[in-house]
């Protein structure tokens, strides 16, 4: 393509909708921050006009400057409403006083109404009927026939295979009535443990365990927190690209009108760490995936000065750690001082090295955090953090901010807040409890872990997948060497489909099964390459936002309806009707919803103890003869931020967790809402804990992944103009597209000159040492080492009798009031009574702590973990890269992606960064990353990646003037 | 959004603003792209001739903030 094809000219005129438009409330579909949207909708051609009394914004036009009454043409779309077109303007709420204050809009919310399906627009292949791939090429079928080989085939796998060979991949976020159905369906009836959400390999534990294992929900603040502190420290992030408004309605609120001072650790420089660098802020320029030296450095230093906050210690931490045997839990203050004093890695001199920031500036940090007034008074720290942080090295990086935070005096009140700033909206509501009995592994002393399931797929071990709303391959880690193996097992097969008879489609696919094979099904709103173009066998149409009345919560609990507006493209279906048709067709109880109103009311008494419970919601409804979507339309786009508790007859929403400054009423509802973390931290005693995280458990890798000779780090993450939205905006909105067509990779002008690279050359960006963890699933003893616990019937057999389950279907929930395990990138961990009962909670289940021995000569750095943390080294050695690729369980792989290079002093010498998820670039950016999950946790280490950039030519945008820009993005 | 740029033109780098609100950029050598920010189109372009000494403008490219159609006040 001519970069000249990608002129776009935007229309110079857009209709204004009548007076009598009709006015729909919704939310932004994509990032986390959920910007409350108006629409509004009339026939084509019955327009209104430029005067006030004419139109549906109540205006004069021209419209004045900020009125929020106006639209531009990217605002605009045409739809069809029952078969009818429709005009419709997606425009920010102008009358809201909450999340994006007077209508304020990022450029991606800003320009959604583009989303909406239009066969006029770029838009137009969305899927639209359900596919069977015949001969290699997908052509229409029923959704009868489809539902029919499915149901067919899962039964076939059930009966030979195992529930584990059922696996199902999905999104966690994309409205709480289709994950409640679709885990409901795969957890609380096919009963698998081979389930996985959309950005990690396995589906159970939380995403941030250091703050969950500290007793802090990571979703506690308000948005409005973001605007008290006296000092923000923002870890992983640059607000400003990944949750646009929670930027410049909060933070940007905070550095203008009270002086709050940030302290930005990325090791990228954009728009919103240049601006509060110019306010007179700190830029920690923090070599990637060492946090956690970085954090325990900064607390060192105020242990050493000792500027922690003494009331808060001593009200709200833990004097001694919750459970016997605990690991990583301090036993109080006084240890994690004694703890951090003594390590070597926090020492200030070793942080400089190792995160490459200047003593000083780490110094000024802890200062600023933690050092008190000369009145006496505390500066009020607040901390917020996202994906650079925890998906570089997740158990100790948020382990470490945790305590970080803590000493500090943060966590529980105004201003004062420890969380995650958030990356998707928060739409996991669970419909059934992670298998955790039937997963292999574990983690010494801590929770048993969820399957990995790219590594159970290339294993040979799941025989039907799944795919819903992801694109499994470039989302993850070692993206290409997933490509291969998904290649392997379902095209590379000899037993492809050849006919339309049903019969010899389902004889053919049990031959793949049988023959080592796997079939595959995806579900989406696109065709997505390549796991739906090429690697399925069975492709259904997904209806989305917009086509339905959907549900979900966004970085501060806040519950909106999304309205419907218009009709879905063709056949496509949401995907709650989907499991639900399967569901019935399989023979399951539990799917009869009429419609997804009635998903939403079923829901709400899993959902009644996790951060974003509805039931008083419910309730209340019901009190009243209403349908509860329909009292939470009535909320618009402010909506209700969860736990919604019902309180001297009102519904009331929680503005922050563990809230010491909370006073709650009396509660009115059937069931009270009163979970500890309203007030007190998630933890049996309320009280928070420290945690001491161990720098050698990750420090073998962190030192494989680090560049040598002639390569750079390669690290990914998100850009403003189509984050959280790409496969609208980049691949399908001209105005974005214009901007942002192909990936592109920021390079420091030192590396660059070195190898002759200017910004606008096409670059070749590869690496021939790529770590991938494979194996691990026979049983062996060698296995059992390397994968902690392994129970004998990993891949169990469906027939066995499962205590277990009797007990905890929905009727038994129902009568007794069980609360589902929570899972996914849903964090509040709830012990389940039942498994306690039933001695399967693995979680309580801890080792003797190691006998502490002071006469023995001095140990090494390594073997001080077992007095330290809990742990025996010999309990983990075996799980430690080191030892991993002694033994057989590391793979060396290889991969390349191109991108268009910008050279820019932005990013930090010796890193370059690229985005982290573009299906539709030159090869996958994740494929650099090793498949090396934490050992604690199972999380992926995505921002670890390195690789040689080489030029290979031109791009055509080098000398364009239409496509694409070089200018810097830090212009403040 | 509408947010003011007058006086805001960044000769180094041929880039309008910031915006003073909320911090968008405009790449005045690419049609006026937004570089980084909010702006739900690019700049509206005024269209000039040159014809012999003289510079007529001609149309405009774009909508321009406040209206719903250029030719229709």
């Amino acid at each position: 393509m001519s970069s000249d094809d990608l002129i776009h000219i935007e229309k110079d005129n857009v209709p204004l909708p009548p007076k009598n438009a009709e006015v729909f409330t919704t939310a932004c579909d994509y990032c986390i921050t959920g910007c409350g949207y108006k629409v509004f909708r009339w026939p084509v051609g019955n327009d209104g006009d430029i005067d006030a009394s004419s139109n549906a914004f109540g205006v004069d036009f021209p419209a004045p400057i900020l009125s929020g009454a106006w639209a531009s043409p990217n605002q605009h779309n045409i739809v069809s409403v029952d078969g009818k077109a429709h005009n419709v303007l997606v425009v920010a709420d102008k009358d809201s006083t909450v999340v994006n204050v007077k209508g304020d809009h990022s450029i991606r919310g800003g320009t959604i109404a583009k989303k909406c399906y239009n066969p006029d627009s770029a838009t137009r292949d969305r899927l639209q009927y359900p596919m069977l791939r015949v001969n290699g090429e997908l052509q229409r079928m029923s959704w009868d026939d489809a539902i029919d080989i499915m149901a067919e085939l899962s039964q076939h796998v059930l009966d030979e295979y195992g529930r584990s060979a059922w696996a199902m991949k999905m999104y966690s976020y994309q409205y709480w009535e289709n994950t409640h159905a679709l885990t409901k369906l795969a957890l609380g009836r096919m009963r698998t443990p081979a389930w996985a959400v959309h950005d990690q390999p396995t589906g159970h534990g939380p995403d941030t365990p250091g703050m969950a294992d500290a007793g802090i929900d990571n979703f506690s603040a308000s948005y409005e927190d973001w605007s008290l502190a006296d000092v923000l420290f923002m870890s992983g992030t640059d607000p400003f690209e990944s949750k646009t408004i929670v930027y410049t309605e909060w933070i940007l609120k905070g550095i203008r009108e009270r002086g709050m001072k940030v302290i930005a650790v990325v090791p990228r420089k954009t728009t919103g760490v240049a601006y509060a660098e110019k306010m007179g802020g700190l830029y920690l320029e923090i070599n990637p995936g060492t946090d956690t030296i970085l954090n325990y450095a900064i607390a060192r230093i105020i242990v050493e000065n000792d500027w922690q906050d003494k009331e808060f210690v001593n009200k709200w931490i833990n004097n001694r750690a919750e459970i016997e045997n605990e690991v990583f839990q301090a036993d109080g203050y006084e240890d994690f001082k004694k703890w951090i004093l003594d390590n070597k890695h926090a020492e200030l001199a070793n942080a400089e090295n190792i995160t490459g920031i200047p003593a000083e500036k780490i110094t000024l940090a802890a200062q600023w955090l933690a050092k008190p007034n000369a009145d006496g008074s505390r500066p009020k720290a607040s901390f917020g953090f996202e994906k650079g942080l925890y998906w570089s090295n997740n158990y100790l990086n948020t382990a470490s901010i945790s305590a970080l935070g803590l000493i500090c005096g943060a966590g529980n009140r105004p201003g004062q807040v420890i969380s995650r700033f958030g990356g998707h909206q928060r739409g996991m509501m669970p419909g059934g409890r992670y298998p955790e009995e039937e997963a292999p592994e574990k983690f010494p002393g801590w929770r048993k872990q969820g399957i990995d399931l790219d590594r159970w797929v290339e294993d040979g071990r799941a025989k039907f997948t799944w795919v819903i709303g992801t694109t499994w391959t470039h989302a993850m880690v070692a993206s290409k060497h997933l490509i291969d193996t998904f290649e392997k097992l379902t095209r590379g097969n000899a037993h492809q489909v050849t006919s339309t008879n049903k019969k010899d489609v389902i004889n053919t696919l049990k031959k793949r099964m049988s023959s080592g094979g796997m079939v595959m099904v995806d579900q989406d709103i696109y065709p997505v390459t390549p796991i739906g173009t090429r690697f399925s066998d069975i492709v259904l149409p997904a209806a989305t936002w917009g086509e339905e009345d959907f549900t979900r919560a966004n970085g501060e609990r806040r519950i909106r309806l999304y309205s419907k507006f218009y009709d879905a493209p063709g056949e496509a279906l949401p995907d709650w009707k989907i499991a639900a048709k399967f569901a019935k067709r399989m023979g399951f109880s539990g799917f009869d919803w009429k419609d997804s109103n009635e998903v939403f009311e079923d829901a709400a008494f899993y959902n009644r103890n996790r951060r974003t419970s509805y039931l008083a919601l419910v309730e209340y409804a019901k009190k009243y003869d209403k349908r509860a979507h329909e009292l939470l339309r009535e909320y618009g786009t402010e909506g209700i931020q969860g736990p919604i508790r019902w309180e001297d007859g009102k519904l009331v929403g929680t503005k922050r967790l563990h809230d010491d400054t909370l006073t709650t009423g009396t509660p009115t509802g059937l069931t009270p809402i009163n979970p500890r973390s309203l007030t007190m931290f998630n933890t049996s005693t309320g009280r928070a804990n420290l945690l001491k995280a161990p720098w050698e458990l990750f420090s073998d890798y962190w030192e494989f992944m680090r560049p040598e000779e002639d390569e750079l780090w390669v690290t990914t993450g998100r850009i403003n103009e189509f984050w959280q939205s790409g496969f609208d905006d980049q691949m399908r909105r001209p105005y974005i597209k214009q901007r942002w067509p192909d990936n592109w990779l920021e390079i420091h002008p030192e590396d660059a000159a070195k190898r002759g690279i200017e910004s606008g050359d096409q670059l070749c960006v590869w690496s021939d040492k790529i770590p991938v963890e494979v194996g691990g699933y026979d049983h062996t003893k060698k296995d059992r080492g390397v994968r902690g616990v392994i129970p004998l019937q990993a891949n169990a057999d469906i027939e066995e009798p499962d205590l277990l389950q009797a007990v905890t279907d929905d009727e038994y929930v129902t009568d007794q009031g069980i609360v589902t395990d929570d899972m996914g990138s849903s964090e509040i961990e709830i012990d389940d009574p039942l498994l306690d009962a039933f001695g399967g909670a693995e979680t309580q289940v801890r080792p003797p702590r190691p006998k502490k021995n002071r006469n023995k000569p001095e140990k090494t750095s390594r073997e001080k973990i077992e007095s330290t943390i809990g742990l025996t080294w010999k309990e983990v050695k075996d799980m430690t890269f080191t030892e991993m690729m002694k033994n057989g369980y590391i793979t060396m792989d290889s991969a390349s992606f191109e991108a268009v290079a910008i050279v820019t002093d932005a990013v930090k010498k010796g890193v370059s960064f690229t985005y982290f998820n573009l299906p539709s670039a030159k090869g996958a950016t994740n494929a650099l990353a090793g498949r090396v999950l934490d050992p604690i946790s199972q999380r992926p280490r995505y921002k670890l990646a390195r690789g040689k950039v080489e030029k290979i030519g031109e791009s055509p945008y080098k000398h364009s003037l239409s496509a694409m820009t070089f200018k810097p993005r830090t212009i403040i | 959004m509408g947010g003011p740029l007058n006086g805001l033109y960044n000769a180094e780098h041929q880039v309008a603003g910031p915006c003073p609100l909320h911090l968008s950029t405009f790449d005045l050598t690419r049609h006026g792209m937004v570089v980084a920010g909010h702006a739900t189109e690019s700049l509206p372009q005024i269209l000039l001739e040159i014809k012999g000494d003289d510079i007529y403008a001609t149309g405009v490219m774009g909508l321009i903030y406040g209206h719903h159609d250029n030719l229709h006040m």
